[in-house]
């Protein structure tokens, strides 16, 4: 570990929370209909598209309706990019002539994109045409990223408003979020992207002679496309589904450290900044700091994990030199890139995981046991660390539920939240929202382990460090992160099918609860706080939130984390790798 | 054909959602009877 490394993950913590209360008045500003400095541009382009759908911006919702609103549009963007997938060979911008996309995998990718998934079981590069890449992949970057928004918004005023059951227009918190959140950040960060050397143009791949030719092999295709407009939504929205393979390894995606700290700052800056819009919104501006906090806290814990384990020397090089130095960076550098070392890819790890984003700048196949546990221990922790645009702190507002329910218990009371009364239907749902989760994931990988010729075929690891791949593909799938550990081929029509349908649960069917705790919420009486109400807004609040999320992960995953990346820490210091 | 298939598949998945959301709603009934 070195003091450039820590004081590089510093920075990013300081300017993330320097950034987060501007972030955050803006959307209360966006969301609440409030005038912004966007609005002689973007408000014209707004009632435009209400005019020509139809839309009626000032008729609220209910939960129900809302959560129709929501299906009824993914649904319809869903087919819409099976569509161009399967036909893109037909279809205009493809210079390479690429085939249409097999159906499984066409299904596969569509669900992903739709769910802010963006787990890619193919090779962008060799898969999909431009037009696949802008119209039925980066749309879906903006769109899935804003429906994450949305229903966050929608949660944040069920708890702030009382006895309705209105909580807003998906349609207007749809457009407002790509409009005025979305779309403007994104061009400011795809242009700083492209100073950095990111690549933005149409033209066919290039061809390069060797200089050294390699058995045989005398030229090098080097991928071109439009790059850097899908690298920044790709970071913004959490999305992560990279237009080339390596993703943010790629130095056509993440050419320099700059370029590295942009994207990571991209990934927390709008998660960071609802927390401040959650605490504007409910009029408990502290309570909005008291999850941050707790948010802090997890993140910090991962990220000096990561970092530790991934700057020890490798026990199984012996009489090798791995300490830090001027000419190496030290530690195990296997999978990462030399521009950006030890410290910013264990960070760039975490923070991507932490916020399912999914995208990578380095390998976390070959990261070491205890620092490639790390990433997946932050999606199996419920991507709320952060999380993704929308979906963390929806998914943080559900732990908060069940905080101060068991806080209620603790002392005997009817566990209130923000002046709600939280009541057995709103345990349930909440209970209904967490179950979901492990039973996907540790189902699928049950099964596919149990059964070789579905599970184990396309696996390249025996052992923990296998069950670890299998394991981490239906967390990224279910936690709708979409990294993948590598290791495991995934374009196999067991795994096409059965992640899809993970990304779908556990992308539809945990919003469908939430929706629902939301609503109820909503029609609930403010109840005024009284000397028996558990405050929400004390460091004493984060504390006991971070240990219900800490406490429900390991015990719901901790004994299938010893089977795989835990054992393979122990085999690795005994002597033995897979 | 798997093309038709798989997209009636995706819609029924869409349609369980939308018969998910009933059932919560139906939930809450539930709930205050008890």
């Amino acid at each position: 570990m070195s003091l450039n490394g820590w004081l590089q993950i510093a920075v990013f913590i300081l300017l993330i929370l320097l950034a987060a209360k501007p972030m955050g008045s803006y959307m209360t500003r966006v969301f609440a209909r409030r005038h912004t400095w966007l609005d002689p541009i973007l408000g014209p382009c707004e009632r435009l598209l209400y005019r020509v759908t139809g839309v009626n911006a000032d008729a609220e919702m209910d939960w129900r309706e809302y959560a129709g609103a929501m299906l009824i549009f993914s649904a319809a963007t869903l087919l819409l990019t099976y569509a161009i997938e399967r036909m893109q060979h037909w279809l205009p911008l493809n210079p390479q002539g690429l085939a249409n996309v097999a159906p499984d995998l066409a299904l596969n990718t569509a669900i992903s994109f739709t769910t802010n998934t963006n787990w890619q079981a193919y090779v962008p590069e060799s898969t999909m045409s431009y037009l696949t890449q802008m119209l039925g992949l980066a749309t879906h970057n903006f769109w899935s990223a804003a429906v994450g928004l949305a229903l966050a918004i929608a949660f944040v005023r069920g708890i702030a408003r009382k006895e309705t059951r209105l909580l807003g227009n998906f349609w207007v918190d749809l457009t407002r979020g790509t409009l005025w959140v979305l779309l403007p950040i994104s061009a400011v960060l795809a242009l700083a992207l492209v100073s950095q050397g990111v690549v933005q143009n149409l033209r066919g791949y290039d061809t390069a002679k060797l200089v050294e030719p390699q058995k045989g092999v005398a030229t090098q295709t080097i991928a071109q496309g439009p790059v850097a407009s899908q690298e920044a939504i790709k970071m913004l929205g959490t999305n992560g589904g990279g237009f080339f393979n390596t993703n943010s390894a790629h130095p056509f995606e993440n050419p320099t450290p700059l370029s590295n700290f942009l994207e990571m700052l991209a990934i927390f800056l709008i998660p960071a900044g609802l927390t401040v819009t959650l605490g504007q919104m409910t009029g408990s501006p502290r309570h909005g700091w008291a999850v941050l906090g707790a948010m802090c806290v997890l993140w910090l814990a991962g990220v000096l994990t990561c970092y530790w384990a991934e700057a020890q020397p490798n026990p199984l090089l012996h009489g090798v030199n791995q300490s830090v130095s001027a000419t190496q960076s030290g530690g195990n550098m296997e999978g990462k890139e030399t521009r950006f070392g030890v410290a910013t890819s264990a960070l760039f790890a975490t923070v991507t995981t932490d916020a399912s984003c999914g995208a990578v700048n380095g390998m976390h196949d070959s990261f070491t046991p205890l620092g490639g546990m790390v990433p997946m221990v932050n999606i199996l922790l419920g991507e709320v660390v952060f999380g993704g645009v929308g979906a963390g702190l929806y998914g943080m507002l559900i732990f908060v539920v069940m905080t101060v329910f068991i806080a209620g218990l603790m002392v005997g009371r009817t566990p209130e939240y923000l002046g709600k009364k939280i009541e057995a239907y709103d345990v349930q749902l909440a209970m209904l929202y967490l179950l979901i989760f492990p039973l996907m994931i540790l189902g699928l990988s049950a099964v596919s382990v149990l059964m070789p010729k579905l599970g184990l075929s396309s696996l390249a690891n025996a052992g923990p460090h296998g069950l670890t791949e299998i394991l981490y593909a239906y967390t990224s799938a279910t936690g709708n992160n979409g990294s993948a550990f590598a290791g495991l081929n995934a374009n196999t029509h067991w795994y096409n099918y059965s992640l899809g349908i993970a990304m779908f649960v556990g992308r539809f069917l945990m919003i469908v609860p939430m929706l629902a705790i939301a609503g109820n919420l909503a029609g609930k009486k403010s109840v005024p706080a009284s000397a028996g109400t558990f405050p929400v807004t004390t460091p004493l609040f984060a504390i006991l939130l971070t240990g219900v999320i800490v406490i429900v992960g390991a015990l719901t995953f901790f004994p299938a984390l010893t089977l795989s990346p835990l054992l393979e820490h122990l085999m690795l210091h005994a002597g033995k790798s897979f | 054909m798997l093309d038709l298939l798989l997209v009636i598949g995706a819609l029924a998945c869409f349609t369980v959602a939308q018969l998910y959301v009933e059932a919560c709603d139906r939930l809450k009934a539930g709930g205050k009877r008890d």
